[in-house]
Order: structure tokens, then C-alpha cells, then sequence
């Protein structure tokens, strides 16, 4: 239906640059997904897509059509698209059914049909029963699914979600992620959420993109990111990996006096190591302080000592490993980028 | 439309009804021989001083007594809310100058039942006197926006407060109040010119006072009626009272600033009421008491006064002057003309008020400026106004078509030249009202309305107009109850043929018939109670905020 | 949008078409067209004027702009400034703004054949205005409370802090009153009030009810005033003052602007009429200047009247209105010590 691209978008409020040339292209009905930490301005990316701010230069076009840049500004109501709010934006003085029926109303559908959309949308989001409900008794995941079922009701070409599924337990989140998903099956719509949840992200998203301080650090498929990192806080960031300045000295990676193999060969110097979880192994012998041990279920998460940097490995449940005692630990991949990158 | 379009449509009613009268008059009287001299007189410092210090005594009077009463009635489980909320807002409907007669009878140092009964030594011919019957005048000023914005606000804020540790005063201290308290300013800030621009009152209280004392109005009003170049001059003067006003507007406005922050933001509030505890019945007898003093008092001794044969003494009973106005047919006739013009100028005041309201958050300049200048007529005289605008369209505007018929526009003499009076005088509520609630209506519902397909206006229309009730009904409410009764512009700009329930007052008042003023004064506030409570009655009573 | 204004805009339009009917020119002699009169007779006054007018004028249309002569006046100075007034007639009780409009030359130099009997000082001896009815400053005094011989006792010792007067600055009734009294008394005038404790209590409605709830035991305050609240049963009593009560005369003047000279002229007679003259005297509780009629409410006619009180000379007339504004700045410096 309709592709985003972004072209050098740039936007700062006062002094303050908080888009700074960000450039992106969201193919024709696939998913984006947008990651960052808190307030490297994702929000603010979406609200360009959708027009509620104007840009200070760059252009965004979507299906083509150059929606905002030097020539042109298209008011958000004939950009044809849906946005879940981060704050909801879900009126207090409408009913459940009644703030669901406003894009319908405006698109000038008949009564019956309306009546029709609602349903499937409230069903969508598991809320038929609560179609005459005030707002103001609902609880907060209620809400946020209110404002789901508002923005996808109107069929948009583009729907923008910011941290649309936060609120709601994981059940919950893992249906509405289905319903997402066979939704966009269904329609072609394309997507563009924010979220913090990695797992949501890398599942649901045919490419992710990280942001860090209003700039574009990498855009990939998620497995691509996963596997190729440009960055140690991609990698940082994506994966939870544990990222350690030290310096490589003859093929091992040397911090507080600890000296730690590398499975592939490096030069030497002072640089940044990125090591993910679950890409070390413990050995029962070795002189590494293990300072917790803590359970996850499927897996067990170590806490090892370097120095006075922590270090997360992700294993089976070791029986030789016990908080107190010391281990050893083997690398099985791992990458290294020069100090300067960081 | 275009935005210079809408920014000039939106601009030419306030510049062509508002500032235009203003300026004829200040430029005249600036023009005028020994404008300066007379602007820096000492008796014009006098009256200044006079009129600086009862007006922000009546303004912290209002404010001290408004504000706690706004979060009592707004916030806590304290009773009969809504009674108190109609009777705290009385004060609106009922001219100042009744309750001046009303606290003239109850508190003169010689006569005064106060005086007499309680062997106190109240005197009310001073400045507090004068301040303090002002700031009670402009109690709604206060009170009412303060209510309305603390609607917006969400319980889980006071219960985090709660949970931190704060027993209940503690939390309307730290919760409530400060985001009630721009509200709260800013009808400080049109009380002090509510105060400023009244002469009924310091002029009732104020000449018998000993010395006198001067006021801005009193002096301004002494000047027109030097004759001559007395008009002239005292639009001069009126410079004084617009200064005062921009000084007094702007400084609220610095104050303001920090409380201001979104309520209404989409995430639903739910609205519980503190509970009082123990506390409760004790509160609840004070505030019937503050009620019983400072409303019901004063106005009981006029009604009692009115059913005296001669008012003023307390001895012998009569119901000739209620039988005589019930008999006017023209009192009837009043009543109506009254309530449509003041209709109509709440209409005309929440509208305008609302649309420069969202062109100021919307457009940016010029309508930052706005605020002041719509503040301007509300903060001189009505009589000064008044002459503004006969000054202005006292003469007829011709258009002849096709050189045989002629479009007049003639406002001079109709009905239309007092609501264009009432309504740019009454502007400042509005916009203020409107402004407060704009404020603290999160964007993002109006946002969420446009992605849904709807244009800016229409967004505005859903998404953010349905928060802004109950500012915009505290805004229309003060406007209509304050035209009801209005009589200074009313006495100068009345067509022939016409009665105002104003100009009526004004009658008695000046026929030496007090009683029958005091009369009519209370079948005006019977007539306002019963409407309040049918509203009320009406009104869904919704639980949602 | 645009429309709607523009609809608006059209509503509060009149509608004007040039046809030989309207607006023609007064024919004949007879008195016709639409009179405007600026008035502070009370409405009551007003209303029952109307018909006798309607029969002896039946061509012309009158309308009433009605408020007290202050508010009269500022609104004609207000009208003139912005460059004309639609008023014909004004009826207010104002002799000082009646002589300085004279000087101005805005009146219409007219004598009613009715107005043979009235006395030389009522009217104006170039014609530029005639009294049609006359308002008198007196005291009153609480029913138990000593009775004031004249308006010079009031500064005396027997009345120290018991004294209400109407506020020269606002009031122009007070105005006239003090102007009298300081002319005959000096300078020191004011200020030997003020000393003996007499206090400002806005217009005459005020005085009255100051006097009558006894915050205060004497009041100057007009005839018209007392006389009604004495018949209502408020307990006060009038004293006439030996050196002479002030009269106001309740002026009569055409503008010389007006375009129904004949209809103006009319009214004039009509008020100075017989008729006219008894619905002034016996509604307005005031004197005519008719010495055929009788006084308000059993009181002495015009000529008892003008025995009782001080004399209007044309001098008076002109110093009031020329040096006003000293009188009213002496009136305030006094009562601010
Ligand atoms: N109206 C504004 N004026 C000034 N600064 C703003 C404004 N809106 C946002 N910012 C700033 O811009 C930055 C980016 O904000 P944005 O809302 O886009 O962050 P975000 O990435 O969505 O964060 P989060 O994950 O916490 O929602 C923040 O530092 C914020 O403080
Ligand atoms: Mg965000």
C-alpha cells in the first residue's frame, strides 16, 4: 500500500537537536521496528511521519508522495494513517465504542457499517465487552488497547505505534502481537513501531532500527543485527551484551588484570569488547570470582567478577557453580571494535 | 481559510469594538490641554494609591478565601458541594453595590447593627472596608476556575501523595494546590480589575469615608463631569487604570507559569474525594459560618431592610415595597431583556474568548498580545467604556448601493451597541476561562482526532473543546451573572424604550427608593438561584470528569 | 464563515431607500416628526407626560433617553466630541451646563408664549433656556434631632459629626448647593464643614438614607427626595434654612442643531402648559414655574418658593460655570485634610 522514506529529517527544539538527519526507508506493507533508549527521540520520529511536527529539513514521503519537506506539508488527517499515542490520547468524554467509531465518522461510513468495524476491532483487542465503558474505568492496558483498536479500525496505509502493547501481561501481548501480525498479512498495512521490548521488536519486525541521540546508529533485519552489530551499543543494546573496554594484548583480551582468550585472531591496542551471554561457557576451573547465580527458567544467568567490571554469561545450571567459589570461562564468539568507535 | 485570513477575521471584531473606543478616548485625552499635568496631579497619585490598595486588598481577599474554598468544595468529601458551590457564587449576580448597602447597614460606625448588637468598632467607610466588600464581590472570580480546573485533576496523584506519606491537608497542600493555583492567579488577577475598574462601591463606601478616599474611578468620573475638556481628560486618566491592568495581568501571568502543566491527557482521570475524617463536621460548620457571614448576611439585613416601611431602621414591618414592584409590569419586561442580553453576551464571551484563546496557542503572534488588550475594557470604568463606544459609533455608518439604497449601519440606540458593550467589557472572562483550560489539555487528544482524518478545526471541535466544559461554563456563568445586573454602561447606551433589570436599579437607587432597589437586587438572586438549581436539576449528573 | 459574518454583519444593518415619502421636510406648521429628548425627569414623570404630549402634539414622535443629568451630560459630551447628537431637547436640572453650552452657542434661542407668567430669574434673558420645573436643596433632620436654622448653623457646634452632604465632585445637585453657600460664605466655607465633622455621602439618595437609618441626624438633600420619603412614613422632618434654600432650576433647551424646530418648540409649550405643569408637580414631588400651580405635596407654589430660597442671578449662572471646577477643587482639598 504505501512505503515511508524518510530523507535527512532533521528536527530540534530551541538549541536542543533532537532528530539529526535520520534517513530511512520502510518498504510497501513490511514492519519496522524502532529502538532506543529513553528520549533519543523516537516519538518524535513518528510524530514527523505523521505531520503533527514539522520538520526543520529533510523530507518524508509515503506511497511515494512527498508528505512533508521544503515543497510541501500534508495535515496529518490526509496522510491516511493510525498512531497509538504514548500517553493513549483516549478521550475521556467518549464512550469505548464511541472513541473506536471516530476515524469511521470522519471517513463518513454509514451507520451499519460502522457498527460492523467496531465490533471487529474491539474483538481484535479482546474488548467487545467493554464497548459502552466510560475511560476513565478502565484500567491502564485496557486504555492502551482502546487506543489500538482506534487506530487500526480506519484500515490506514501506515500505522504508527508507540509502545503500543507496553501495559499488558504476556499473554495478552503475545495474542495482540498475532492479531498485529495477521493483521498486516491480511492488509498489507505497513508498520512502524516504537517499543523498549527486544523480544517484540526482533520477533514481529521485518527490520529494526536502532536509535541513539536523534541519530540512526543501524538499520537491519533482525538477525542481521543480531549476528552484525555495527556498533557496541547496538550490540549493547539489542543483544543485552556485555560490552568492556580493555585492551587486546598477543590474541586475548586483557581487563583488571584478567586475562580472557579470543576465539579469533586480533591485533593489539586498546579496545571495546562485545560479548553476548550466551557465547561463554563456564569451566569449573579458573580464577573468576562468581558473585550471583540466578535462575531464568530456561536458562541460568551467572554474575562473574572482572575486576571491578560485572560480566553476564548465560549457561545450564552448572552444579560446580556456586556464588563464592571461582570458575573459568571460555569464549565462543566474540567481537571487538576499536576503542575510538564507542 | 488562510492563516492571515483568520488572523484578521479573527482580529477586526476586538480591534474595531474593543480598542477602537479605547483609543479614541486615550488619544483625545491625550491631546487634550494639560493632559500630563492632570495625569501626575497629586490628587490623580491620590486616587491611584486609593484604587492600587483596594483593589489588591479585595484581590487577596478573594484569592485567600477562593482558593482554600476551591479545594474544599473541589477535592474533599466536605457535603452539600453543590449548595455551596451556587451560594459561594452569588456574589457574581448580585450588583456590588447591594452587598455595599448590605454591609453599610451591618457595619457603619454609627448605626451599624454589628456595631450596635455586638458592641464591635467595624467601621466600614475605610480602605479595608472597601477592599473587603470588593474581594467578596469577586469570589466567584476566584472560585469558580479554580473548581474547574481542579475537575481535570487525576486521583492517582493525590493517592501517590498518600502513599508517600501525606495525611489529607498535607495533600491538598502539596497536590491540589499547586495545580489549582494558576487558576486560582489568574482570577486574582480579574478580581484586582474587576476591583479596579467598579465604582459603585468606593464610591458608596469611599466619599463618606474620613478622609475620603479618592479611587481612579471616582476621580475619572469627577472629571467627566467638569464638562468641557473633562471627557477628554479623563480618558487621560483612564491610562492609569490600563497601565495598572497590563502591570497586574503580566505579573500573574509570570506567577502562572510554573503551575501550568497538562490534566487532561487522554490516560483518564478518575476523580475521588479526599476524605475529611474526623475533621469533617468541624469543616463544614466553618464554612456554613464563612457562608452565613459573608454571603447570606448581608444580603438577609437588605431583604429585612426592604420589608421595613423605612429602610434603614429596623422597627416597623411592611410589604409595600415587594407588592409595589410586583406590580410593575415593566419589572417583568426587565427580567426578560435582561437575561437574553446576558445570554447572549455569555454566548458572545465564551466564543470569542475560546477562539482567540486556541489562535494565541495555535497561530502565536500577534494573539500573544491579545490577553492584554481584551483584559482593557474590563479593567476601566463602564463608564468610560460606555463613552468610548458612543464615541466611536455614535454617528452612523453608511454604504449606498447602486446610489438608491443605503445599508446603515446604526448601533447607536439599539439593542446591538449594549451587547457589543456587554461583550467586549465581559471578553476577559472568556479568554481567560478559555485560556486556563486550553492549558492543561494535553495535545495529543486533539492529535489523536486529526490522524483519525479530522482538520484542524474539526479536531479541535472533538478532541479538545469537550475538556474545556467546565472552564467555559465557569467563564459563561461569571459573564452572564455580571451582564445581568450590569447598570453603568446600561444607564448610557439604553435605547428608548427599553428596561434593564440595571438601568431599573439604577432608578430606585437615584429616586431615593432604596428599599425598592434592594427589592429587585433580591428577585434578581432568587431569579439566579432558581435558575442555577434548575441547571442543576437538568444536568446529567455525570460521574466522569 | 465569511458568510456567516457577512450575515451578521447585514443583521445589525438598516435598510435605507430614497423614496419621495421618507424623511421629507416638516410642511405646514403643524409640529411633526421624531423628537429626541435627553432627560432626568424620572420615568414616572416621563410616562405621564406622554400622552398629555400625544394629544397636544399628535404628529410627533418623542424619545426618551432617561438617566440623571450627569449621566445626560457626559453622554451629549460624548456624542458632540464624536461629532453631532440626534438629541433636540435636553431636560436635565444642570444650570451651569445650560450656561456653558449658551456660551458655546449650541442652543436655540426660543420664549413660550406659556411661559408669560413665569418669573424674569427663571429664564434666561436671551431665550437660550427656560426653566419648566424647579428642584430646591433643604435640610432634613431625624425626627428627634435638633433642627438646623440655617444651612450656616451646620457648622456650628449643635451639629458637630451629625451632618451628611451630597459629594459636590459627583453629584450636581450637591455642586449647586455648595457653590451657593461658598459664594455667601467665603472661602474657609468647606472647611469649617469639614472641621465640625460633617461627612460626604455620594448623591441626594444616599444623604436620605444616611439621615433616615440615623447614621446621621441632618442632611442638605433635595425638596423632591424628602417630600416623598416623609409621605412614605420615613422619619425625618424638612427644615427650611433662614438664609435661603437653593434652588436648581430644571432647565428646558433646544439644540440649535435640531431638525424639528417646530416639534422642539411644542414640547416646550406643552411642558410649560397647565397639564404639563401638574403632572411635574404632582408626580415629580417638584415645584413648576407656573405660579398658578400649587406646590408639591401642600407645599407653597413658585412664588412661596422663591421667597424661601436664594436668588438667581445671571452672574451666578456664569461664575458656576466658569469657575466650577476651583469650587469642586476647593470642596475635595477641604474634605481630604
Ligand atoms: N516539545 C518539546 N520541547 C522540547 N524538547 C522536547 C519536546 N518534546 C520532546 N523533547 C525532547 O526531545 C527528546 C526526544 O523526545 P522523544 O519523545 O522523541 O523521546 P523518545 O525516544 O520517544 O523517548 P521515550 O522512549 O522515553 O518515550 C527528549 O530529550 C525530550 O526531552
Ligand atoms: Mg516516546
Amino acid at each position: 500500500m504505501a512505503a515511508v522514506t524518510l530523507e535527512a529529517v532533521h528536527k530540534s527544539y530551541g538549541k536542543n537537536h533532537i532528530v539529526r538527519g535520520v534517513s530511512l526507508t520502510v518498504a510497501d506493507g513490511s514492519f519496522l521496528s524502532l529502538l532506543g533508549p529513553s528520549g533519543c527521540g523516537k516519538t518524535t520520529t513518528l510524530r514527523m511521519i505523521a505531520g503533527l511536527e514539522r520538520l526543520d529539513s529533510g523530507r518524508i514521503a509515503i506511497g511515494g508522495g512527498e508528505v512533508d519537506g521544503p515543497a510541501a506539508h500534508v495535515p496529518p488527517e490526509r496522510r491516511g494513517l493510525g498512531m497509538v499515542f504514548q500517553s493513549y490520547a483516549v478521550w475521556p468524554h467518549r464512550t469505548v465504542a464511541e472513541n473506536v467509531a471516530y476515524p469511521l465518522e470522519r471517513q463518513g461510513l454509514n451507520r451499519s457499517e460502522r457498527d460492523a468495524r467496531i465490533r471487529e476491532a474491539l474483538a481484535q483487542v479482546r474488548l467487545e465487552a467493554f464497548a459502552d465503558r466510560q475511560p476513565h474505568a478502565l484500567s491502564g492496558g485496557q486504555l492502551q488497547r482502546v487506543a489500538l483498536a482506534r487506530a487500526l479500525v480506519g484500515r490506514p496505509k501506515v500505522l504508527l505505534l508507540d509502545e503500543p502493547l507496553s501495559n499488558l501481561d504476556a499473554a495478552l501481548k503475545e495474542e495482540l502481537r498475532a492479531e498485529i501480525a495477521a493483521l498486516r498479512a491480511r492488509l498489507g498495512t505497513t508498520m512502524i513501531a516504537v517499543t523498549h521490548d527486544q523480544a517484540e521488536a526482533l520477533a514481529l519486525a521485518d527490520q529494526v532500527a536502532v536509535m541513539r541521540a536523534g541519530v540512526l546508529e543501524q538499520v537491519a533485519t533482525p538477525q542481521a543485527l543480531y549476528a552484525e552489530p555495527n556498533s557496541p551499543f547496538v550490540a549493547g543494546f539489542v543483544g543485552g551484551a556485555n560490552v568492556l573496554d580493555g585492551e587486546v594484548r598477543g590474541g586475548a583480551f586483557v581487563l583488571g588484570g584478567v586475562r580472557l582468550e579470543l576465539p579469533t585472531a586480533v591485533g593489539d591496542g586498546p579496545c571495546t569488547l562485545v560479548l553476548r551471554p550466551e557465547d561463554a561457557v563456564l569451566e569449573p576451573t579458573g580464577t573468576l570470582p562468581l558473585a550471583a547465580r540466578l535462575f531464568l527458567g530456561a536458562t541460568t544467568e551467572y554474575r562473574l567478577q572482572l575486576g571491578d567490571v560485572a560480566l553476564r554469561v548465560l549457561g545450564p545450571p552448572h552444579p560446580f557453580a556456586q556464588p563464592g567459589t571461582t570458575v573459568g570461562l571460555t569464549l565462543r564468539a566474540a567481537r571487538v571494535f576499536p576503542r575510538e568507535l564507542r | 481559510m488562510k492563516r492571515s485570513a483568520l488572523t484578521a477575521a479573527l482580529l477586526a471584531p476586538l480591534v474595531i469594538f474593543a480598542l477602537l473606543p479605547l483609543a479614541v478616548l486615550v488619544v483625545r485625552g491625550l491631546r487634550s490641554p494639560d493632559a500630563w499635568g492632570l495625569l501626575v496631579d497629586p490628587a490623580t497619585f491620590a486616587a491611584l494609591r486609593g484604587t492600587t490598595i483596594t483593589s489588591a486588598g479585595a484581590a487577596a481577599i478573594a484569592f485567600g478565601l477562593g482558593l482554600p474554598l476551591g479545594l474544599l468544595l473541589g477535592r474533599t468529601d466536605l457535603p452539600w458541594s453543590r449548595a455551596w458551590r451556587a451560594l459561594f457564587a452569588l456574589p457574581a449576580a448580585v450588583p456590588p453595590f447591594i452587598f455595599a448597602m448590605g454591609w453599610q447597614l451591618l457595619a457603619n460606625p454609627r448605626t451599624g447593627l454589628l456595631n450596635t448588637a455586638l458592641h464591635l468598632h467595624v467601621d466600614i467607610y475605610s480602605s479595608t472596608g472597601i477592599a473587603f466588600v470588593l474581594g467578596l464581590s469577586a469570589l466567584p472570580l476566584v472560585l469558580l476556575p479554580t473548581l474547574a480546573s481542579l475537575e481535570q485533576v487525576d486521583a492517582a496523584w493525590e493517592e501517590a501523595a498518600r502513599l508517600a506519606g501525606a495525611g489529607p491537608w498535607r495533600t491538598l497542600r502539596d497536590v491540589a494546590l499547586p495545580l489549582a493555583l494558576p487558576a486560582a492567579g489568574s482570577g486574582a488577577a480579574l478580581a484586582f480589575l474587576s476591583s479596579a475598574s467598579a465604582f459603585g462601591v468606593p464610591y458608596l463606601l469611599g466619599v463618606t469615608a474620613s478622609p475620603p478616599i479618592p479611587t481612579l474611578t471616582t476621580r475619572i468620573w469627577a472629571q467627566v463631569l467638569l464638562g468641557a475638556h473633562g471627557l477628554d481628560q479623563a480618558g487621560a486618566l483612564a491610562l492609569w487604570l490600563l497601565g495598572l491592568s497590563t502591570l497586574v495581568l503580566a505579573l500573574a501571568q509570570r506567577l502562572g507559569k510554573r503551575g501550568r502543566v497538562s490534566l487532561a491527557s487522554g490516560k483518564g482521570a478518575r476523580r475521588t474525594r479526599l476524605p475529611l475524617g474526623p475533621s469533617r463536621v468541624a469543616v463544614s460548620a466553618t464554612t456554613g459560618l464563612v457562608a452565613f457571614v459573608l454571603v447570606v448576611l448581608p444580603l438577609l439585613v437588605v431583604v429585612v431592610a426592604s420589608l421595613q416601611k423605612n429602610f434603614g431602621t429596623f422597627d416597623a414591618f411592611t410589604t409595600a415595597h415587594w407588592a409595589r414592584l410586583s406590580h410593575d409590569t415593566r419589572t417583568l419586561g426587565a427580567f426578560g431583556q435582561s437575561a437574553l442580553l446576558a445570554l447572549g453576551t455569555g454566548v458572545i464571551v465564551t466564543g470569542a474568548g475560546l477562539a482567540l484563546a486556541w489562535a494565541r496557542s495555535r497561530l502565536g503572534q500577534p494573539f500573544g498580545a491579545v490577553a492584554w488588550l481584551a483584559a482593557w475594557p474590563y479593567a476601566i470604568p463602564g463608564t468610560v467604556l460606555a463613552l468610548g463606544l458612543i464615541l466611536a459609533f455614535s454617528l452612523d455608518t453608511r454604504v449606498v448601493l447602486f446610489d438608491s439604497v443605503a445599508l446603515v449601519l446604526a448601533l447607536m440606540n439599539t439593542s446591538w451597541l449594549l451587547l457589543v458593550a456587554f461583550s467586549v467589557r465581559h471578553l476577559a472572562l472568556g479568554l481567560r476561562a478559555a485560556r486556563d483550560g486550553l492549558e492543561r489539555v494535553d495535545r495529543s487528544l486533539a492529535e489523536a482526532a486529526r490522524l483519525s482524518g479530522a482538520n484542524r478545526l474539526r479536531a479541535f471541535l472533538d478532541g479538545t473543546l469537550p475538556q474545556l466544559r467546565g472552564p467555559l461554563v465557569a467563564g459563561f456563568t461569571l459573564a452572564v451573572l455580571a451582564s445581568l445586573t450590569e447598570l453603568t454602561m446600561a444607564t448610557l447606551l439604553l435605547p428608548p424604550g427599553t428596561d434593564l433589570l440595571g438601568t431599573l436599579l439604577f432608578e430606585l437607587m437615584s429616586y431615593a427608593d432604596p428599599a425598592g432597589a434592594a427589592v429587585l437586587a433580591c428577585a434578581v438572586v432568587a431569579v439566579v438561584l432558581l435558575g442555577q438549581a434548575a441547571i442543576a436539576a437538568a444536568a446529567p449528573r455525570k460521574v466522569a470528569s | 464563515m465569511r458568510w456567516l459574518c457577512a450575515l451578521l454583519l447585514l443583521a445589525g444593518c438598516r435598510i435605507e431607500r430614497v423614496s419621495p415619502s421618507a424623511g421629507a421636510a416638516e410642511g405646514g406648521d403643524e409640529p411633526q416628526g421624531d423628537l429626541w429628548v435627553y432627560t432626568s425627569m424620572y420615568r414616572h414623570v416621563v410616562d405621564a407626560l406622554d400622552p398629555v404630549i400625544a394629544k397636544a402634539l399628535p404628529k410627533v414622535k418623542v424619545h426618551w433617553f432617561q438617566g440623571g443629568s450627569e449621566k445626560v451630560m457626559a453622554r451629549l459630551e460624548a456624542e458632540l466630541a464624536a461629532g453631532g447628537t440626534q438629541a433636540d431637547v435636553v431636560l436635565t436640572s444642570d444650570p451651569f451646563f445650560y450656561q456653558r453650552f449658551k456660551d458655546e452657542g449650541r442652543w436655540l434661542r426660543y420664549v413660550s408664549p406659556n411661559a408669560v407668567r413665569v418669573s424674569r430669574q427663571l429664564i434666561d434673558p436671551d431665550g437660550a433656556f427656560t426653566a419648566v420645573r424647579l428642584s430646591t436643596m433643604v435640610m432634613i433632620r431625624g425626627k428627634d434631632a435638633a433642627a438646623p436654622e440655617s444651612f450656616g448653623a451646620l457648622r456650628e457646634p449643635p451639629f458637630k459629626d451629625q451632618v451628611a452632604l451630597g459629594d459636590a465632585l459627583t453629584s450636581g445637585t450637591a455642586f449647586t448647593w455648595a457653590v451657593f453657600t461658598e459664594s455667601a460664605r467665603g472661602d474657609p466655607w468647606f472647611r469649617m464643614l469639614r472641621l465640625n465633622g460633617a461627612r460626604v455621602a455620594g448623591g441626594n439618595a444616599a444623604v436620605l438614607q444616611k439621615v433616615q437609618s440615623g447614621e446621621a441626624k441632618v442632611g442638605v438633600v433635595l425638596l423632591e427626595n424628602a417630600l416623598k420619603a416623609k409621605a412614605e412614613g420615613a422619619p425625618i422632618e424638612i427644615a427650611w434654612p433662614a438664609d435661603g434654600a437653593v434652588v436648581i432650576p430644571g432647565d428646558a433647551a433646544i439644540f440649535s442643531t435640531t431638525r424639528h424646530r417646530r416639534a422642539a418648540e411644542g414640547l416646550i409649550d406643552v411642558l410649560l402648559s397647565p397639564e404639563g405643569q401638574d403632572v411635574i408637580v404632582r408626580l415629580g414631588d417638584m415645584h413648576g414655574v407656573d405660579p398658578r400651580a400649587a406646590g408639591p405635596r401642600g407645599e407653597p407654589g413658585v412664588e412661596g418658593l422663591l421667597v424661601r430660597s436664594q436668588p438667581w442671578t445671571e452672574g451666578m449662572r456664569e461664575s458656576g460655570a466658569q469657575t466650577g471646577e476651583q469650587v469642586k477643587r476647593r470642596f475635595r482639598e477641604a474634605f481630604s485634610q
